[in-house]
Order: structure tokens, then sequence, then C-alpha cells
């Protein structure tokens, strides 16, 4: 079952490749069957998981390559269905949203497929080479979506975007094969290594280890200094691609610090922990920072990710440094609901960007303006939007971060201050957003602003909504995550 | 009797919904949905016991944390419930008419007043400091939301955001603060966490930095100082929402929430202290700044700010039933007060007291509210304030001669700033406008002739209410001196202002240096986001990194060059073309911009196998 939510999108971006261009209603229906098997399939596991006993389960194990020892061997926990979820649901919403644009080609639709793919591999991989091979094949078609249908710095954007990302993946890589060699019998299993713990003693090799694990999933992630890449690729990819990779190429480095670096090298990080809150606290005071002085709405949103995405790594510093299993456990809880909460809201305000550069042609924010009184109900959804991403109660994002920020005031009251400064300097971001996007008069232009269609209202609408039904009723995902979080918290 | 209680919130919630999403179908836009939620919720509270009834459930359930939400009737809670339904529920009636000229926006208005009443009545009722917490935040997102109503100007857009913001920094140390209270004492329970404060086991400094952070909260809340800049400004917003939401109900909500932690404070009695000093400098500052406004509704406001700084007062002087008393007979007088400025607002189409003047005669069932309200504020006895004030001086003469001295030269001011306003509209001083009146509608003239009514005769039935219902209070009545000296000090004042008004116009009453303070403090207040603004702002950081990277990627680049050299041509000049080409890379930093894949894949080839060296060296 978890393979059919793996490639169902893969099998039906092949299939895709054979049609012809202009057989455009084909395409899109195809694509879009795979999306939904795939989340239908999701959906299957979910109802199905114990979350009482947590745990590991849908396994399925296959020899990959024999003569190094690597596998096959795919599972499912509290940390990785939800993603999985959310892939599948980004991918549906990225689809649904394109019905209503201009049409495009197979290979960009091939593209799309073949990245949710990588991305459910990735998420389901317990096996270090899978997890790297997942790594780059989430990685490599975004790198031609933003270089072939981006805007117009979009090559600039792509070669960065895919320089670092593979300087990221290619450090992550020799991490790994410095685990794979170091434990006997050379392995890729996580749980083996994990279980080994080759690098517990101390020395500089668990730091080395560490620190190409920490560029891998940090400049994912990802966090300051490595973030450079990020605003340059979001301002130039097209809407969708904005949207999967804020959603969820970014998750891939929260995750991997999650589900690898906090299980092989759990010492490392307990000693490098207050280097890494540091990191995290000062990603997520700059990440709101340089969102407040932006004008350009899309880089806004760009660098409000970061301050977002901070918060998962001050969880996991948090998770590492903790001696108490309570606190451990409310730091990942809250560390996976902020990923989860992230795909949604700020996937939904990148669509949002798109539907409002649609209307008005510009994403300058000194020019937008007015759009109560000509798109009310499109106005309410981004409001619900930005109140949700400056973290109000009531939406995922709340959850999220009073899990992670409550985590970090048992361990540093300092650094939760720094933190909920950060916060504090979102909350501006999101009402500047709301003072210049939707209130004042709209900017001139020939048509009056209107509403934008049903299918572009349907996608921001359902994730706005999504997010509250998470803040709200947070026992729909808290169980699934929480026998995960438990079992980690032991460790 | 638990169904019953979740109605309290839930009814304003379903009219607010309703108004929001149906409310162009509604009669009067939604006027009477929101009337007809508050008053159901009010109908409940009447028909529920005054404490006994609770009604929670599990909200996240982790294995070392077990976070709740819940309702919680206690007499304090009922009592707080009681009042905020009867004043939202009077104002909404009120606006049915004041808000009927707008040709937009109108469901968005009443459905952000129901859902401010339902998100006030949750906080008063809550028995979970997240749920506690979630509706206090919500409260502030309807303030933002009916600040900003008349949206297409520049200034209401900016007072929202100043409001909102502004209240956020009080309200992050209330998040850090129950999240303590999770972390050390396991529960997000109000009563579990209060009654684990009394066990005595807690250390004096962990209790005393939980209260200060919950205090924060209520500085933000309730204008205190600092962050006091955000309530005059938030006047520029529809006069409903100045009378229920900026002075009635949510801003009293800092004091509502000090009662409702008060044994908190009594264990940490520097906290206390903070209180007191906080709640001393904010009256005294407010009460000048009141007395040289001139925009009526400013004045309004920072004699708001002024009253709730005398209700921090009487908590920090352990007179917990004085600051209750005050913060109900004040949520009467006030609401008063804004809606007669309101009516004023709307017959004289005037705002400031230069406008006015002599209208006393044309608008005699509007003035004599003001004055009935006015005469509250002041402490005149028999009117309602008149019994807050003995209690709260009773509190004071026991503490000292001094905070007595403090509270009788407050009522002096009090009287001074609220006879100006009366005076400066109702009555003739020389060289007052004629103005042409319009005609205001028998929901206005009604509705404020009722807390007119209230402001005379509410006084003493709501003190033996609160006698039943706040924490206790050690003393309750001053003696007869301090009791005279009140009364003579309220006079002067009234004499004072109505004086100055009738003899020079409504000019500041102790010349301009409080408004040139109170500028300093918005200037203040403003400055400090423009400067956060400016600092993200500086672009330069992210140029840095961007150069930064662009210099390692053209060292790689030339240092594949270089290799490439030594496998083709030898190594001497190999080693030449490294350093020349690393010599020159500054200048060729714009070569990444041309894109040439083979470019940047040299470049990661050469990182590469630079990093292979160094694992290698390591290894052996």
């Amino acid at each position: 079952m978890l393979s059919v939510a793996i490639f169902a999108p893969l099998i039906s971006g092949l299939v895709v490749l054979f049609l012809p261009n202009r057989r455009v209603r084909w395409i899109h229906s195809i694509a879009f069957a795979g999306a939904l098997i795939a989340l239908c399939a999701t959906l299957i596991i979910a109802f199905r998981y114990p979350s009482t006993t947590g745990g590991l389960q849908f396994r399925t194990t296959l020899t990959w390559i024999p003569a190094i020892n690597a596998n096959y061997d795919i599972a499912v926990d509290g940390l990785s269905l939800p993603l999985i979820l959310l892939t599948c649901v980004l991918l549906g919403a990225t689809f649904i949203y394109g019905f209503g644009q201009p049409a495009k080609t197979k290979g960009n639709t091939f593209l799309f497929l073949l990245m949710a793919t990588g991305l459910n591999g990735l998420f389901a991989a317990q096996d270090l080479l899978l997890f790297y091979l997942f790594f780059e094949v989430a990685l490599v078609p975004l790198y031609f979506i933003i270089g072939i249908w981006g805007h117009e710095n979009r090559r600039y954007a792509a070669m960065k975007f895919f320089l670092y990302t593979r300087f990221g993946s290619l450090a992550m890589l020799l991490s790994f094969l410095a685990l794979y060699l170091s434990v006997q019998p050379h392995t890729f299993s996580i749980a083996q290594i994990a279980a080994a713990r080759p690098f517990a003693g101390g020395g500089s090799s668990p730091a080395l280890v560490l620190l190409g694990l920490m560029l891998g999933f940090g400049i994912k992630l990802p966090v300051i200094p490595l973030h450079n890449w990020l605003p340059d690729a979001h301002v130039e990819a097209p809407t969708e691609g904005s949207v999967m990779l804020a959603g969820l190429l970014l998750k891939m480095g929260g995750y991997g610090m999650l589900r690898i670096m906090l299980a092989v090298v759990p010492e490392a990080v307990r000693n490098a922990a207050w280097a890494l809150i540091a990191v995290a606290v000062v990603s997520i005071v700059y990440g709101a920072l340089a969102a407040l002085g932006q004008r350009d709405f899309k880089r806004l949103v760009a660098y409000s990710s970061i301050n977002h995405m901070g918060y998962v790594l001050l969880a996991v510093a948090v998770y590492a440094i903790s001696n108490d299993a309570r606190v451990r456990e409310l730091a990942l809880t809250g560390a996976t609901y902020q990923m989860v909460s992230h795909g949604l809201l700020t996937g939904a305000m990148f669509f949002v960007t798109g539907i409002v550069q649609g209307k008005t042609g510009t994403r300058d924010l000194d020019r937008l303006g007015g759009f109560i009184s000509g798109a009310p109900v499109f106005s309410f959804v981004l409001a619900l939007l930005a109140f949700g991403s400056l973290g109000l109660p009531g939406f995922s994002g709340f959850i999220a971060e009073f899990q992670v920020i409550g985590a970090t005031v048992s361990v540093s009251l300092a650094a939760a201050i720094i933190a909920v400064i950060g916060l504090l300097i979102n909350t501006g971001v999101y009402l500047k957003v709301l003072g210049r996007v939707l209130m004042g008069s709209p900017p001139e232009q020939a048509s009056p602003l209107t509403e934008p269609g049903l299918l572009p209202l349907a996608v921001t609408g359902s994730l706005a909504v999504f997010s509250l039904l998470l803040g709200i009723v947070p026992a729909v995902l808290v169980p699934i995550i929480r026998g995960a979080a438990q079992m980690m918290a032991r460790l | 009797m638990t169904a019953l209680l979740t109605i309290v919130p839930i009814a304003p919630l379903a009219a607010a919904a309703l108004n929001l999403f149906f409310g162009d179908r509604l009669p009067k836009r939604g006027a009477w949905m929101t009337v007809a939620g508050t008053l159901v919720a009010l109908v409940a509270l009447l028909l529920l016991p005054s404490s006994g009834v609770a009604a929670g459930m599990p909200w996240i359930t982790l294995n070392g944390f077990e976070i709740g939400v819940g309702l919680r009737l206690d007499r304090l809670a009922w009592f707080m419930a009681v009042l905020v339904a009867s004043i939202a529920s009077i104002v909404n009636v009120y606006a049915a008419e004041f808000m009927e000229s707008e040709s937009e926006g109108r469901p968005r208005f009443y459905g952000l007043m129901a859902l401010f009443a339902s998100a006030m009545l949750t906080v008063v009722l809550a028995d979970s400091l997240v749920l506690l917490f979630a509706a206090w935040e919500i409260m502030g997102v309807t303030s933002w939301g009916l600040i900003s109503f008349w949206y297409c100007e520049e200034k209401p857009r900016r007072a929202a955001q100043m409001a909102f913001l502004v209240t956020r920094v009080g309200d992050v140390g209330f998040l850090l603060g129950w999240l303590l209270v999770l972390v050390t004492f396991g529960t997000t329970s109000i009563d579990e966490f209060l009654s684990a404060t009394q066990a005595g086991t807690s250390t004096p400094g962990g209790l005393t930095l939980i209260a200060l952070l919950l205090f924060a909260a209520a500085i933000g809340k309730s204008a205190q100082l600092p962050l006091t800049a955000w309530l005059p400004e938030a006047m520029v917003g529809p006069t409903p929402v100045s009378a229920l939401i900026h002075s009635a109900t949510m801003v009293a909500a800092g004091v509502y929430l000090v009662l409702r932690f008060y044994p908190l404070f009594q264990v940490a009695s520097h906290a206390l202290t903070v209180v007191l000093w906080v709640g001393t400098v904010t009256a005294v500052f407010a009460a000048f700044t009141a007395s040289a406004q001139m925009d009526l509704k400013r004045i309004l406001a920072w004699s708001t700010v002024s009253q709730l700084g005398q209700m921090m007062i009487a908590l920090g002087l352990l007179g917990p039933a004085g600051a209750l008393l005050l913060l109900a007979v004040h949520a009467v007088f006030k609401s008063g007060l804004f809606l007669a400025a309101g009516a004023v607002e709307r017959a004289a189409d005037a705002h400031t007291l230069l406008e006015m003047g002599g209208l006393a005669g044309s608008l005699p069932w509007i003035a004599a509210p003001f004055g009935a309200c006015a005469l509250a504020l002041t402490g005149f006895p028999p009117f309602s304030g008149f019994w807050s004030g003995e209690k709260i001086l009773a509190a004071a003469s026991h503490s000292g001669l001094g905070w007595a001295m403090l509270l009788i030269t407050l009522i002096f001011l009090d009287g001074v700033y609220i006879s100006r306003a009366a005076a400066g509209v109702f009555l003739f001083w020389p060289g007052h406008r004629q103005l042409e009146l319009k005609r205001i509608g028998l929901l206005l003239i009604s509705t404020t002739l009722l807390l007119g009514a209230g402001a005379l005769i509410v006084g003493l039935w709501l003190k033996s209410a609160v006698e039943g219902v706040a924490p206790r209070q050690f003393a309750t009545e001053p003696g007869w001196g301090w009791t005279i000296s009140a009364i003579i000090s309220s006079i002067l004042g009234l004499t004072y202002g109505t004086w100055r008004v009738l003899a020079s116009g409504p000019v500041a009453a102790f010349g301009d240096f409080p408004d040139v303070l109170a500028s300093g403090l918005y200037r203040a207040t403003t400055a400090a986001a423009r400067a956060v603004l400016a600092i993200g702002s500086h672009h330069w950081p992210e140029r840095a990194l961007d150069n930064a990277a662009r210099g390692i990627a053209v060292i790689a680049n030339q240092a594949a060059r270089g290799v490439e050299a030594i496998e083709t041509g030898g190594f001497d000049r190999g080693a030449a073309e490294l350093a020349s080409g690393i010599w020159k890379s500054g200048g060729r930093v714009r070569l990444l911009e041309t894109g040439k894949l083979y470019i940047y894949t040299g470049g990661v080839f050469a990182w590469v196998i630079l990093m292979i060296l160094v694992f290698a060296a390591i290894w052996h």
C-alpha cells in the first residue's frame, strides 16, 4: 500500500509522457488520478495506522543492491505519515489550481509527479542510500520547473537553487558514507545504525558527520546563513513550483533532522545543541526581520518561511538537550506539527501570491490594495491565511509554535524570549500584508478587481480550512504523531 | 447545566458566523442577529446558578501533558460575564442604528462585534489557560478588524495595526507565562494551577516570574504604560466599538486577568508591587493627558486609561473588591459616555470640543445621561462611582496616607477633565459655534438614557453583589474624613473644569505639557516599530551572503580549471592557471549569472574532490 502511495504519481507521470501535448484534458485527468490514488492509499494507511502502538508500520523490505547491503526498505510512522499526506494533498491542490490556468505541457506535469514520488519515497525510506536517491529525485524536477517555466531571472535562480542543494546533498552523502563505513557489518539501515551508535564517543568525527548532515538538511530547511538560495528560487519559480518548494521540499530538511540526525548521531547533536539553538533563534528572528523589509509579496512569504522553519530546528535542538521525556515529546510533536502546518498555510499563501499577481500584474506591496471591496471572499481567505501564519490560536500554526516554545521554555527562557520576539515581528509582517493587499484603494488598472475563479478560491480556502481544522481539533493528527514522538523521546 | 454554560459563548459565535457569511441577506444586515446572540448569552447566564457549573474536555493529550479546554462558572466569572453580556447587548442595539448609514461592510461589522462578545465571554469563563489565551488573542483580532472598519483610509489602518501589535507585545508575555505554568506544573487548568501555588512547594521567584508574564498581557490589553499609545489611536474606529471594546469590556480584561489570578499575585507580592506602580504612573499620566485633549473621544479614551490605572492601584493595594466594583461601574458609565459622544457626533457631525458647545438645550436627552455618567466618573454621591471610590479609598487609607492622598488627587483630576468635556460640549462658552443639528433616532437616545440611568442607580446594587464575589478585601470602609475629602475633591475638580471652559473656552486645563508627553509616547511607540522595519529593510546581509556564495563558486570554478590544466598541460602551467584564476575571481563574480551549466558542474565536482580528500585525510 505504501509503495502505491509512492509510485502512483510516477506511473501516471510516465503515462502522461506518452500522450500527445494537445490532449490537455487527458493529461490533466491522468495526472490528477495519480495524485488521487496516492492520496487514497495514504488515507487508507492513515486510517489503519495503529496510533496506540505507534512505531514503524506498513514495512516493505526488498533487497536492492546486495553488494553494498542497500535495501529498498520503506515504512511509515507518526513522523512520516503526516508529511506523506501533506504531499498528496498539495500535489492534488496544485493540479486543481492548474485546471484553471493556461494549459501546461506534459513535461511540466510529469516533473511535478516525479517530484511527488521523490518526496513520498523520501518520507518513507528507512535506508540511507534510498533516502539519498529519493532526495535527488525530489530535487532535480524543481530545477527544471524553475529553469524552464519560471519568471524573468529564472535560469540564475534555478542554478543557484540547484548548486546550493547539490552542495548540501553531497555533504549529506559523505556523512551517510561515513555512517555506512563505521558500522560492522556495513549497512545503510537507519535503525541498525541508530542501534549501533557508531559515533557515541568523542572526537572530531561525530562532529564532522553532524556537520555534513547539517549542511544537507540545513540548506534545505533552510537555516541562516544557508538560506540565500530560497528567496530567489521562490521569486522566480512559477506559482505551483513555489507551493511545492515551500510546502514540501523544505520539509525534507526538517524531516531528515528528525528521522536521521537525531537517530544516528544523538550525542553529537546534544553536544552541539546550544549552537543549534542559537542558529534556530537567529533564523526565527532574521527570517521575520528580512520578511518585514520586503516589498515583493512573494519574497516576503519566502523569508517568513525561514522564520517558520526555524521552529523545527529549535525543536530538534531542544529535544537533544532536554532530559525530560515529556519535554522531548512536546518538542517532537511541535516540530512535526509545524511542518504540516507550514505546508498548508504557506503553500496556500503562495497560491495567493500567484492569484494576486494574476489579478493585478504586480507583486509590489506598495502598489497593491483594495481587495476587500473588489474580492471580499478572497480577502476573507487571505485574512484567514495571514492570521494562521502569524500564529493566531485556532489555526494549526499556533498548536505547533506553542509546543515548540513550551519545550524551549523548560530549557532556556532566554531562547524562548528571542523566539517570541520573532513571533512578534512575524505578526508585523502579516499585518503589513493585510494592510497593503486588502485595505486602501485598488491599484490603478483598466479592469476593477474581482473575485478569482472558483478553483483558486476552492484550493486556497480548503487549505485554510484544513489549517483551521488542525488548529481547533488537534486530536485528528496528534495521536498519530504522538506514537512516534514517544518512541523517540524514550531513546 | 453544562449545555447551558457552553451556549453562553457559542450563541454569539453562531451569530458571528451567520453575519459574516450571510449577513447581506439578514434583516438590518445582521444587526439584530448580533443583538440576539448576546441576549441569548445573557439569558443563559441568568438561568445558570452563579457558581459550581463546569464544562471541559481534553484537547491535546500527550504522554506527559494533558492540555484541556473548558469553561467554569464561579461567582466572579458569573458576575463579569453578566456585565459583559448586558453592556454588549445594549451597545449592539445602539449600533443597529448608529451604523445604518454605512453603505458597505455592515455584515462584517456586526459579525466582528458578535465574535468579540463570544471571545470576551470565553475569556471570562475559561477554566483553561490555553483557552483563555486563545480567546484573548481572538479579541485582539476583532479589535483590529473593527478599528480598521473604514479600511480605505490611512489612519484607521495604521491605528488597527498599532493596536494589534502593541497588545501582542503583552500577549507573548502571556504565552511564555502559561507555557511556563504548563512545563512546571504540568497543567493548563487555572484552578489546579492556583491551588498548586497555594501549596507552598514552588519557589517565590518562579511564581513572581509567572505573575509578571501574565501581567504583561494585562498591561497590553488594558493600555497601561508603556503599552498605552494604541488606545487613543483606536478611537478612529466606529463609536460603538469604542464604547464596547475599547472602554467597557476588552480593555478591562487586563484587570479581570489579575483578579482571576489574584491568589497567585498575593503569593508573589513583588509582582503586586509592580501592578501598583504601573497603575499609579499610568493613572496620573493619563488623567493629566485627558485634561489637554481636544477630541471628545480621545478625552474619554485617556480617561479610560486613567480609570484602568486606578483599578490596578486598587489591586496593588490589596483591594480587589474595589477594583472589581470600579470595573463594573466604569463599564456602565464609560460606555454611557461613549454612546452620548457618538450621538453628539451623529447629530452635530463634529468630533472636537472646539467645533461644539451649547448643545444642552438642543440635545437634552443626551446631555442628561452624559452628565449622570460624568458625575459617576468623579465619584459624586449617590452616583455609582461613589461606591467604588469608597471601596478603593478604604484599601488605600489602610495602606498609608500617601496612597489615600493619591486617590483624592486622582478624583480631582477626573472631575477636571470630565467637566471640561461636558461643559465644552453642552454649555455655552465664549466663542462657541452655532451648529446645525441632524435628527438622531430613538434607539440612540434610549440606549444612552438607559446607561445614564444605570450610572445613577446601579452603584449600591453592584456594591452588594461585588462583596459576595471578589477575593476577600481586608478593609471595606474608609473613615468619614476620607469620604468627605473625596466629595470635596470631586466638587473642586468639577468646578475648576467647568469654570475654565466658561471663562476661556475648551483650552487645556493645565497647559499643554501632558499632551506633549502623550505625543512623545506615541512617537516612541511608532519609532520602535519603525526601527524594526528599518532593520528589516537593510538588505546588505543578504547581498553579502549572495556575494560570498558567488565568490566560493567562482573560486571552485577556477580551481577546476586549474585541475583541468594539470591534467592536460602539466603541473607548472596548471598551478599558474590556478593562481591567476583565483586572483581574477573577484572580477569574475558576474560570470555566475551567465548560467553556463558546465562551469557550475565543474565547480561542484571540484568541491566534491576537495571534500573527499579532507575525509580521507581524517580517516587515516
